[in-house]
């Protein structure tokens, strides 16, 4: 039997405990330093340490309690003090193991394990424990690994290139914003000293800027500009440091991929449990035939802000080479295709979105000028920047229209479509679809077309749907999937017969 | 092929739960709530709630409730406002967790968890006997358990 890492009981004693650093901070910071300076601060806060005293030995308690038996096919955890919480996990049920390295716990030997299985419909890690080496390195013995005889020697290391251009096309300029926001919340107040001056001085920059070139933009806008592309660029930082030193080894069983660089993470992902790939791409990608690979797995990818990342960036047509075994292919026709003929089921709703931002406009823009003059600017500006990503979704939708459409090769189900702005390529095997949906509207019934969705049996609820589908073939899809759908209402027989 | 049912003791455990917890409220409402009117509302709510919960309410659902045990399968019955009927076979299991309270085999808050693809089944308010031999009989539970030694 062991303990987890006594690293544990740091967070067992109060989630927010080091939020009791800034009071302390901010009562050194009033202190003025002298002989008696630690007495008199104990005469102060004798109470607040007493309490923090009792946190401590709380989650101390709560550590010793929690323990880990390995047994030679399960894994068994321990855990509660007045309700004793018993946890069986059978090595041979475990997806995805992960082991986790951060920099912070490298110095006191600690290593965040996780270990999850298909079950449950969350994407919610079904064990995980921070432990030292020795009881890491004994659990993963039990968790099969790549053969070195047995490891395909097509797959190769992806470039720093293609590392490079992933965290271009998956950065966004919302989550740089997300990171910025949450640094200014946790750090409080000296957080919002630092921004309020740094955004005070990007606004008389960019009004300068704006004045010398004598541009009619409102000045407001330069100023978003640079703060998503900032928060842009902390993103794809975030990215880079998040899938640098990216490795990936696989054999007949088991695919290994590791990287990280501040967070070193290593996962063993079981090829069986795999519920299907999925070739992602955004519009510019297609254009230059690029494709990332990820693949949908109980464990890996479920941590907040991972994607279940396989091949970061590589060119489509050598997307096949060394991946057969995981089911990614490349080169491989569509057999179904989506009717140029219902353009209207991709093209319509965007196309509306797109016009209709022009009427609403011109329709509110007297409201605007009248009511909150200083804002007229701002609002033509938030016009333009609504109407650019509705006409990029137009065009990625005249591209989904041209390439959706499902097949089958051997015993796997390739689907190709759409969502919001990427392109998906899904490859699973038939014996995983979990649930088939044909939709059939009244305008679609009269020209016999369709819109046809796919689940595979996986955690997540993930729908990939065809639009504009001929009828006829998506009943074959279906009976080829195993499932008889009639979409014509059948008269019922009432002999009993 | 086994039936189980709930344990009585825990219908016991629960109603003299509710007994603190009730009392908890009432207190509470007393010290932070500054209006007697809303005091009093609150104090009859919470009584009422805690007697409805454990004199009405556990009894019929203890009464409804029936576990099944076979040897590839486990089925779940019972329900007070809405029956429910689940089955979930052995093959589909991926992990499962036992909850023990304090003293349970004298309370009888003993509770198994099944998690299988697409949800979990729990088997609620069992006694200790009865999650023991649950467990032993479940597909899980055939390995060979670690030394008592911690490090």
């Amino acid at each position: 039997m062991y303990h987890e890492h006594p690293l544990r009981i740091l967070k067992y004693s109060a989630k927010n405990i080091w939020l009791l650093i800034f009071p302390f901070l901010r009562g050194l910071r009033t202190y003025h330093f002298s002989k008696d300076f630690f007495y008199s601060w104990i005469q102060g806060a004798w109470k607040d340490i007493l309490v923090l005293g009792v946190i401590v030995i709380f989650g101390f308690i709560r550590w010793f309690f929690s323990r880990i038996e390995i047994g030679n096919d399960m894994l068994i955890h321990h855990d509660g003090v007045f309700i004793k919480l018993e946890t069986y996990i059978p090595f041979d049920n475990v997806s995805c193991a992960t082991v986790e390295n951060p920099l912070h716990f490298a110095v006191f030997g600690a290593k965040r394990l996780s270990c999850d299985t298909r079950a449950g419909i969350y994407k919610a890690v079904d064990i995980r424990l921070l432990v030292n080496e020795k009881v890491c390195d004994e659990v993963m013995k039990h968790i099969p690994d790549v053969e070195d005889k047995k490891s395909s020697s097509d797959l190769k290391r992806p470039s720093a290139l293609s590392l490079l251009l992933f965290s271009v096309f998956f950065s966004s300029g919302f989550s740089g914003t997300v990171y910025v926001a949450m640094f200014f919340f946790k750090g409080g107040d000296i957080a919002h000293d630092i921004i309020s001056m740094s955004l005070n001085t990007l606004t008389k920059e960019t009004a300068k800027l704006t004045d010398k070139l004598l541009l009619k933009i409102p000045s407001v806008a330069p100023m978003i500009g640079v703060f998503f592309l900032g928060s842009w660029f902390v993103s794809f930082i975030v990215n880079l440091l998040r899938y640098a030193r990216f490795r990936l080894e696989s054999d007949d069983d088991c695919v290994k991929i590791s990287y990280g660089i501040v967070n070193h993470i290593d996962y063993r992902i079981k090829l069986a449990h795999i519920n299907y790939t999925d070739i992602r791409q955004k519009l510019i990608m297609k254009l230059f035939g690029a494709v990332t690979v990820n693949i949908s797995c109980a464990g890996y990818g479920a941590a907040k802000n991972r994607m279940p990342v396989l091949v970061p960036v590589r060119r489509e047509k050598n997307i096949g080479k060394g991946f057969e075994s995981i089911g990614v292919r490349s080169g491989l026709d569509t057999r179904f295709r989506a009717r140029k003929a219902g353009a209207g089921s991709y093209l319509l709703p965007p196309v509306i979105a797109a016009i209709v931002v022009i009427p609403l406009y011109h329709l509110s823009r007297d409201a605007v000028n009248s009511f909150f003059p200083k804002l007229t600017e701002l609002f033509h500006f938030a016009a333009v920047m609504a109407e650019i990503p509705l006409v990029w979704l137009v065009i990625v939708k005249i591209a989904a229209l041209l390439t959706s459409g499902i097949s089958f090769h051997d015993d796997m189900i390739m689907i190709r479509c759409s969502k919001w702005n990427s392109f998906h390529t899904v490859i699973g095997n038939v014996g995983k679809v979990a649930k088939v949906e044909i939709e059939q509207n009244l305008l679609q019934k009269m020209s016999k077309r369709c819109a046809v969705s796919i689940w595979f049996g996986s955690e997540e609820y993930k729908r990939f749907k065809v639009k504009a589908m001929n009828e006829e073939e998506a009943l074959k899809i279906a009976e080829k999937l195993g499932y008889k759908i009639t979409l014509r209402k059948e008269k019922l027989d009432n002999s009993g017969e | 092929m086994k039936d189980y049912y709930p344990d009585k003791r825990s219908l016991w455990a629960i109603k003299l739960l509710t007994i603190p917890l009730v009392a908890a409220i009432w207190a509470a409402a007393g010290i932070f709530i500054p209006f007697d009117t809303i005091v009093n509302i609150v104090r009859t709510a919470a009584v009422i709630i805690g007697v409805v919960f454990s004199f009405i309410y556990c009894p019929l659902l203890f009464r409804s409730l029936k576990y099944t045990v076979t040897d590839s399968e486990v089925k779940r019955s019972g329900g007070v406002f809405i029956k429910k009927f689940q089955s979930v076979r052995y093959s589909s299991v991926q992990y499962i967790t036992t909850a023990r309270s304090f003293l349970s085999q004298y309370t009888g808050l003993n509770f198994i968890v099944y998690f299988v693809y697409g949800g979990q089944l729990r088997l609620l308010f069992l006694s200790r006997s009865d999650a023991d031999e649950i467990m032993a009989s479940a597909p899980l539970s055939q390995a060979e358990r670690g030394s008592g030694d911690v490090s």
